[in-house]
């Protein structure tokens, strides 16, 4: 009767989260500093005789609510590995560095390499992700360092790099910053299709393996000994997950900015809806983290324009104080 | 699931760009060569400097990143470009949707700025990317010609820039008489800080045109790493001008708390009452022929000043 009532909860979940995902994007493509009608958005779509708006919805629109599905639908993936490796519910993306090391690296892309286009900024990213992401972790295999150290080093390395940031930004001409800033923020301003076809294919791949491999996150939450007395390579796998959780948030971090929140706020928002199993976590996961980034980056566009809002700003207006009323809510759950 | 024929559009919306745009001039920038129609009429500039030269030749633009407060662009742009553009945003983010929506021939973008959006950018209109933040003042002038050829207005803007020569010369000639072996320095303050610009920024290149010097220590090898330098008053202390020029964004302004402190007012230019203000928006973020004008002005009526205190 339970196990009955607990799928079709989960079947009401997906259903209804497929749904807002659904209705968000469609909202992402009508949202913006130029009003244009359900009518017109349809005509350019789908070839249709009548007024159209070629650029604003081909060219701007549609490709940027398409980066902002991928890019929050891979940093809930990333979250939800991290935080199962690292068995902690305050493990992100961030914690093991890579938003720092990526901005690290393209702020000193910009004084060290300053006649380097800014077009290399997502490369120096990707780079400075994965380099702050390794060093966390050959610390951790240096000392053989449980979870929670590993945590630990994660959030020093990010204070060191933080430092270094902070130290740029400081000492170095602001008005160099100007594009930097904007992507620090966490922002699809001038995305489109190049930025997407840059990075959909890699990401795409990722993100089906990890999915694929999502059963192994439950084997490693029971322990490493369970884990492996049930056959299971546990450094290797452990290695495996944790490339592909800091590939996933770099190279998304190096198109979209950082967007740090989500890959936190994701897996938790859809471990409340359908429980911690992961074959049914991640997806629940993904959708949420589409929804969350699609939901920010249309309202930066409407709110105020045409001044646009970056998508990381709202993602945490949106996101901190549903994330609170979960943990609240969950919170009375556990204790009863 | 999208038509292949909206799929299509996609990837040749570039090559029907082109063939608009092929009788025009090919335009050198800072991103590479921009072929522009004949005499472009939608023009979308993103930095103050390209009103600046638009407005030398009476171009009026249809759309202005002005940061969306229209009273950024001064009555001495407007009397010439009319009130009738568009405000696509700030300057750091403009809206591209807006950009796109006016249909423009041609935009005329920020380097520092909007490099990144340069391919974005080119899909709505042919784009051309100049220094304007990053350059002093001989680099903006140098951009008012580019700015003529890709208006479609070369002579006319040759003569402007020649007539504002000329009219410079005249100023330096009168500044001159007081500024040999006199040190000056201009700097922005806000409710928060004091950045004084270096000799390698735009205001700190026309001091120096006009013949002041500068006590602002280059580093090794004599160059000026930075344009904007964020100053402590102790740093201040250390540059300590014969004039200081302050631009103040915020009233009271972080350095107004400075008055009553000792090392402040034992400054030299505190001391002989030579702490002169400007309008911070004219000479920190306008930048080109009027505006440099309009600092030459400010500049004379400053050295006026200081010879009848003196």
């Amino acid at each position: 009767m339970t196990m009955v009532s607990g799928i079709s909860r989960t079947v009401v979940v997906f259903t209804l989260l497929t749904l807002s995902l659904f209705g968000a994007a469609i909202w992402s493509l009508s949202a913006g500093a130029v009003p244009v009608s359900w009518q017109i958005i349809a005509n350019t779509l789908f070839d249709l005789d009548g007024p159209r708006q070629d650029y604003i919805i081909l060219r701007s629109r549609l490709p940027r609510t398409l980066l902002a599905l991928l890019s929050g639908g891979c940093l809930a993936i990333s979250g939800t590995i991290v935080q199962a490796l690292l068995r902690n519910p305050l493990a992100s993306p961030k914690i093991i560095g890579i938003n720092s090391g990526a901005a690290l690296a393209v702020c000193l892309m910009v004084i060290a390499l300053p006649d380097l286009p800014i077009t290399y900024l997502p490369v120096a990213a990707v780079l400075g992700g994965c380099l702050a992401a390794s060093l966390v972790w050959l610390g951790s295999e240096v000392g053989k360092v449980s979870p929670t150290r590993l945590v630990l080093i994660g959030i020093a390395v990010g204070f060191l790099f933080d430092a270094g940031v902070d130290y740029i930004l400081v000492t170095s001409p602001s008005f160099k910053f100007s594009t930097p800033l904007v992507w620090l923020t966490g922002s699809l301003w001038a995305r489109g299709w190049a930025h997407l076809g840059l990075v959909w294919h890699v990401l795409l791949l990722l993100a089906v393996t990890s999915v694929i491999l999502s059963y192994r996150l439950d084997l490693i939450r029971l322990g490493d000994a369970h884990a492996t007395g049930l056959g299971m390579n546990v450094p290797r796998e452990r290695f495996v997950l944790l490339a592909l959780a800091v590939l996933l948030a770099a190279i998304s971090v190096s198109v979209v900015g950082v967007l740090g929140f989500v890959g936190l706020m994701a897996p938790h928002i859809a471990r409340s809806l359908v429980g911690g199993s992961h074959p049914v976590l991640q997806p629940c996961a993904i959708l949420t983290g589409m929804f969350l980034v699609v939901l920010a980056d249309a309202t930066g566009r409407a709110l105020a324009p045409p001044v646009e809002i970056s998508a990381g700003i709202l993602t945490a207006m949106f996101g901190a104080p549903f994330f609170i009323f979960i943990l609240i809510t969950t919170g009375k759950a556990e204790q009863s | 699931m999208l038509s292949r024929r909206a799929l299509l559009s996609i990837f040749t919306g570039l090559v029907f760009a082109l063939p608009l745009q092929a009788s025009g001039a090919e335009i050198a920038h800072e991103m590479g060569i921009t072929a522009v129609p004949d005499a472009p009429q939608r023009i979308v500039v993103l930095e103050f400097s390209f009103i600046d030269a638009l407005a030398s030749v009476g171009v009026a633009p249809v759309g202005i990143a002005d940061d969306n407060k229209r009273a950024r662009i001064i009555p001495a742009y407007t009397d010439i470009i009319g009130d009738d553009w568009v405000s696509v945003g700030t300057r750091k983010t403009p809206s591209l949707e807006i950009i796109a929506a006016l249909q423009p021939d041609l935009i005329i973008a920020d380097k520092t700025r909007h490099a990144a959006a340069y391919d974005t950018l080119s899909e709505i209109a042919p784009t051309i990317v100049l220094d304007s933040l990053g350059g002093d003042y001989y680099a903006s002038v140098a951009q008012m010609s580019v700015i003529g050829q890709a208006l479609g207005k070369q002579n006319e803007m040759d003569a402007r820039v020649a007539a504002h020569r000329a009219t410079m010369a005249a100023y330096v000639d009168e500044i001159k008489t007081a500024s040999s072996g006199v040190t000056a320095q201009f700097g922005v303050t806000n409710a928060t800080g004091l950045w004084l610009h270096s000799p390698k920024s735009y205001n700190g290149s026309l001091l120096d045109m006009f013949g002041f010097s500068s006590n602002m220590s280059p580093t090794e090898g004599g160059v000026y790493q930075t344009n904007y330098v964020p100053t402590t008053l102790e740093q201040l202390s250390v540059v300590d001008p014969d004039i200081l020029i302050l631009g103040k964004y915020a009233r009271p302004a972080f350095t107004d708390s400075w008055s009553g402190d000792a090392l402040y007012d034992g400054l030299t230019a505190v001391k002989s009452g030579k702490v002169f203000q400007v309008t911070a928006h004219n000479w920190s973020r306008l930048r080109g022929m009027l505006a440099a004008e309009m600092t030459a002005q400010d500049m004379l009526e400053i050295i006026r000043m200081t010879s009848e205190s003196n």
